[in-house]
């Protein structure tokens, strides 16, 4: 049995990671910040700007289909805000590299999961 | 020998296992409280008796006859768990006549083309003509009567009506979500005039490369160009169509 996805099988696997608004908030001025810099390396601006795709991605999808992330929600007691922002490894790998973020986000997608 | 523990019955768990009936008695009295109020235009309800079956509510609408004994309705509430008051017997009690099916007459006068599963697959969507009735949408079935030019004049004005139903267009970065706030089953009803909706959403600004259409029925409608309409629709586990808007005109009818 596999566990890749079922579509395209040269798709990048996407993992979620749980953001609150504000987490979200500063991921996203963390990474436009990141693209304003002159010296951005092209494939690092592609994948950030996949960042900012994904982050209303993760908005529309909770809006389309509330009931998966609001039963997570459920269980674990997260906060109502709290939506997963699904990252392939090159676009968390360009945050991590080329953003400034604050350190409880860095810790936030650099961890498995709070 | 195990010692009887004071103070628990095992009636009294099953009693709070079991949900407290619905009675006869309850739903004769709802029937005759909203009956009255529901039975409006071509809508006849009456409460006949049969001697042997006891009450029956007969509904009837042009050709569509619906019946019920009461017993069989207060069953049906019970394992609804519908609450055992006056208040909420005759909620369900709306909610049932609510759902009684469409007549011909009906969907001719007032139907609305929207899109709905194929088959319980959930992999495949089709257009469908609905009647609202309040919140809620009752898909129509044609009945024996109505012939191949009926059903065709009925979808046509479906359509039609559909283009012109309204929404609420909203626009998250590189998405745009068109929804039915009123009565969420009409959100697919803009895609009778897809190229309406595209004008709107570029009107609001978004302009999309190959646009792409994301449509899970009775939820809004997700517009964006193909590579965002791939990682949204690629990335929910919820059951979902994605639809090149050039394919929009080509979906058929259930």
């Amino acid at each position: 049995m596999s566990v890749l996805p079922a579509g395209d099988p040269t798709a990048a696997v996407l993992l979620p990671h749980w953001l609150s608004e504000d987490d979200r908030a500063q991921l996203a001025a963390a990474v436009r910040a990141a693209l304003a810099e002159p010296g951005v390396h092209p494939v690092t601006a592609v994948h950030l700007a996949d960042v900012l795709t994904e982050l209303h991605v993760a908005a529309v999808r909770d809006a389309v289909w509330p009931a998966p992330a609001a039963r997570v929600r459920r269980v674990t007691g997260w906060a109502d805000d709290v939506l997963p922002v699904r990252l392939s490894a090159a676009e968390l790998d360009s945050v991590l590299d080329a953003a400034v973020l604050p350190a409880a986000l860095r810790a936030a997608l650099g961890g498995r999961r709070p | 020998m195990t010692p009887e523990r004071p103070g628990r019955s095992r009636a009294g768990l099953l009693q709070r296992l079991r949900p407290e009936p619905v009675t006869v008695e309850q739903v004769r009295a709802a029937a005759a409280a909203v009956l009255p109020g529901l039975a409006t235009g071509g809508l006849r309800a009456a409460l006949l008796r049969d001697p042997a079956r006891g009450p029956v509510l007969v509904l009837a609408e042009d050709e569509r006859r619906v019946r019920t004994t009461l017993v069989d309705l207060a069953e049906d509430m019970t394992d609804a768990g519908v609450a055992p008051t006056a208040a909420g017997v005759a909620a369900a009690l709306t909610d049932w006549v609510g759902a009684r099916p469409v007549s011909d007459a009906a969907a001719a006068a007032s139907g609305v083309a929207v899109l709905d599963w194929t088959d319980a697959t959930r992999t495949a969507v089709g257009w469908q003509v609905v009647v609202r009735r309040g919140e809620r949408a009752v898909a129509w079935t044609p009945s024996d009567r109505a012939d191949a030019a009926v059903v065709a004049r009925t979808r046509t004005s479906a359509t039609a009506r559909a283009a012109d139903t309204g929404g609420v267009l909203r626009v998250e970065g590189p998405v745009a979500l068109w929804s039915h706030p009123g009565t969420p089953v009409l959100a697919s009803a803009v895609l009778a005039a897809p190229g309406r909706l595209l004008a709107r959403i570029a009107d609001a600004g978004l302009g999309l490369q190959e646009p792409h259409v994301v449509v899970t029925p009775v939820r809004p409608l997700a517009c964006a160009s193909a590579a965002v309409a791939t990682r949204l629709a690629g990335e929910t586990g919820e059951a979902c169509v994605r639809l090149p808007w050039a394919r929009i005109p080509d979906l058929r009818w259930l």
